[in-house]
């Protein structure tokens, strides 16, 4: 899905919300770390344990952008 | 009259395997350069947002436009019929090969993301003359292997003439090809031009054929293999030629380029006041890349001494170097000028010569590559047969005519 | 005229509207032309962005350079050979009589760019509502639309890069330029260096789609002189200068 969405939004500019990884970021960042990398983030801890390199994040913010509520 | 005796090299003595050692030594060099370059980016390289292509380039276009040029023996044998040539064919191929593949080296590891090379054989624009140049290495790869696999197979030998003038004309378009890279660059003053396809092609010839002749001199004196003084003769009396041609077409280039108000300030750049690209321009390219190689192929008094044939070769290769630096680096220099008759600052160095220097990493991909064509041709002439057992005047078959 | 015939008209004009409305473009209809599209819309070729510049305005501030810089998350690594710049002022000075004067220059989106043209991968293209774009996911680093590009307007990321916006990603390896703040566009804003000078600046650039006739910039195109930068190229910039 990433893959062939990737080239929709970039190519086409179809930007819809379910497929932004910008998207999937905002939910899946850790409570702590505020990044979906790093020690059981959401994407590392699966892709590093099967050493399946992912480089996304090179390029694209593995970080939430807004505060989660309750947090000062 | 006895067909053309080729045998592997021994390639056990301690010569061959230092030999090996050093050019070893220098491909680790370049792979160690690359993965640096690989891991903190360009940025440790002299190379910078206005002098993108730097020495990894000038390598690699010499040594693209030199491995095209080398496969010039063989089709004269094959396309043109020349007998004298036929026992040098196959070495002729291998060289092409060979070279192509160092230049490639050098290429692809220096891209940005050379990870993505699988990205670049399957993702083509086919408006983009880089991308036919791509196809059509790599279908250089292919045909000249098909065209040594017709040499070498006995049964296959019937077909050597035709498989090398597919050779022959693929090469013709692929070298028209990389001088184009540079030609259709319509904003840049400096390539913009219809003449760089040709005038590849002519140093195509040069290149590859000053190369080749070094690499047979070593190969047979290393060897132990005679090597006449007809077939020497043959090659040295081509390579002025080819060199001659190449210095018209710098002459024609920059004549023309001279009667054109609007090329006046690159051409007072190249010619005049552009430092280090002038002075490599008038010393390296003309005089001791073209002027010296004709007075050395072509002095009677000299035209016995074997010494003269390969200070000749050394110099053509010192030259094109030369020639490619200053049309890749120099060409990037030179401002791109978007207001006419205005003095241009900013802070992006618009409107001035850009600065570069070359940097050790990019030297080392460089040499690397060269080091890498080298080291594939002599492990190949140990591997297979390559190499003719003589090529003294009394085996050499000069032409009918 | 009898009450069904009316109706029967009636509804014949609707439908001829209708369909005349349907025939326009597939899934757009008039009224749409003149708002943001939604974002589940893909970007059309009835749209074109382009700016137009007012030199005359363009005094010696930096704004649209520092706007543009921070927005997209162009940081500066103290290395002015290699770190991007997505934007620029230029200073000109005529050569003859000394006149001086200064203009930003970015990625001209041109309609014909030669940076497409020679991309080897196809990662360099043009949008359909004209925006010229890279493609990260393609690009191999090979530089050589930089080479291409008439204005200098594309950088090669020789550094590992942190600290991305979250709307632009940007990596090492790669060859980017002006967006024209693509992701700002998609939702109805306007660029962020136009957006900086109309605020602070000296408001001399406009931004909007050239093929509406009720905006502001075709308006202006149209009444007004307005030049390309290296018009014997035939590109077709989507950027246009006045005042040079």
């Amino acid at each position: 899905m990433l893959f062939h969405q990737r080239d929709r939004t970039l190519r086409q500019g179809v930007r819809e919300p379910r497929f932004s990884l910008k998207g999937c970021v905002e939910c899946h960042a850790g409570r702590e770390s505020g990044s979906v990398l790093g020690k059981d983030g959401f994407c590392s801890s699966c892709h590093s344990y099967a050493s399946v390199k992912i480089d996304c994040f090179e390029c694209h913010s593995a970080l939430r952008q807004k505060k989660l509520a309750g947090r000062p | 009259m006895a067909s053309t005796q080729y045998r592997e090299i021994d390639g056990r003595s301690g010569g061959f395997y230092a030999l090996l050692g050093a050019l070893g030594v220098l491909i680790a060099a370049g792979l160690a350069a690359t993965w640096s370059m690989e891991h903190h980016g360009h940025v440790i390289t002299g190379m910078n947002n206005r002098i993108v292509w730097g020495m990894p380039h000038v390598f690699a276009i010499f040594l693209i436009v030199a491995a095209s040029g080398a496969l010039n023996v063989a089709s004269i044998a094959s396309v043109f019929g020349r007998e004298l040539y036929k026992p040098l064919a196959r070495l002729s191929g291998l060289l092409a090969l060979a070279l192509l593949a160092g230049g490639l080296a050098v290429l692809v590891l220096d891209l940005g993301r050379p990870e993505r090379l699988i990205v670049a054989m399957t993702h083509y624009n086919f408006k983009s003359i880089f991308a036919w140049n791509i196809f059509l290495y790599t279908g250089f790869f292919a045909i000249v292997a098909l065209y040594l696999w017709t040499m070498f197979e006995r049964r296959m030998n019937g077909h050597t003439g035709r498989v090398g003038l597919l050779a022959f004309f693929w090469r013709l378009i692929l070298t028209t090809g990389t001088g184009s890279i540079l030609g259709f660059l319509v904003a840049r003053d400096a390539y913009n031009s219809a003449l760089l396809a040709p005038m590849f092609i002519i140093m195509s010839f040069s290149f590859g054929l000053a190369i080749f002749v070094l690499v047979l001199m070593a190969a047979c004196r290393w060897a132990g293999r005679p090597l006449g003084d007809a077939v020497l003769a043959r090659l040295r009396n081509l390579l002025g030629v080819f060199v001659g041609a190449v210095l018209y077409f710098v002459a024609i280039h920059h004549l023309t380029n001279l009667y054109i108000a609007r090329q006046h300030d690159v051409e007072r750049f190249f010619l005049l006041d552009g430092g280090i690209y002038t002075a490599l321009f008038w010393l390296g390219q003309v005089l001791i890349g073209s002027l010296l190689p004709l007075v050395l192929l072509f002095s009677r008094a000299l035209s016995r001494s074997r010494r003269a044939v390969a200070a000749a070769a050394v110099c053509v290769i010192l030259g094109a170097l030369a020639q490619l630096y200053v049309l890749i680096i120099g060409g990037q220099a030179y401002p791109q000028l978007m207001f006419p008759d205005k003095h241009v600052r900013s802070s992006f160095f618009d409107g001035v010569v850009a600065a570069y220097t070359p940097s050790l990493p990019e030297v080392a991909l460089g040499v690397g590559g060269v080091a890498l064509a080298l080291a594939l041709v002599a492990v190949a002439l140990k591997v297979l047969p390559f190499l003719p057992q003589s090529l003294a005047d009394s085996d050499a078959k000069p032409d009918a005519a | 005229m009898n009450p069904e015939r009316r109706q029967m008209l009636g509804w014949g004009a609707a439908a001829a509207g209708a369909v005349a409305a349907a025939g326009l473009a597939p899934g757009l209809s008039l009224i749409e032309l003149a708002r943001a599209r939604s974002p589940q819309e893909a970007a059309s070729a009835l749209q074109r962005w382009g700016l137009l510049i007012d030199i005359s305005k363009c005094g010696q501030c930096n704004d649209c350079v520092t706007a543009c810089h921070e927005e997209n998350g162009v940081t500066s690594q103290g290395r002015p050979e290699t770190d991007a710049q997505w934007i620029r002022k230029v200073t000109l000075r005529d050569r003859h009589t000394s006149y001086a004067q200064t203009l930003p220059m970015m990625c001209q989106h041109c309609e014909h760019p030669p940076c497409v043209d020679v991309c080897p991968t196809g990662a360099s293209f043009k949008r359909e509502d004209g925006i010229v774009l890279v493609d990260k996911h393609t690009c191999i680093g090979c530089r050589y639309c930089v080479l291409a590009c008439p204005y200098g307007a594309r950088s090669f990321i020789h550094e590992t890069v942190s600290g991305q916006k979250a709307d632009v990603p940007r990596g090492k390896g790669t060859v980017e330029s002006c967006t024209l703040c693509a992701h700002r566009v998609d939702r109805g804003e306007i660029p962020a260096c136009v957006e900086a000078c109309n605020r602070d600046g000296g408001k001399a650039m406009a931004f909007g789609d050239l093929n509406d006739a009720s905006s502001e910039i075709h308006r202006r195109l149209r009444a007004e002189p307005s030049t390309q930068v290296r018009a014997d190229l035939a590109l077709n910039t989507g950027v246009r200068y006045q005042g040079l």
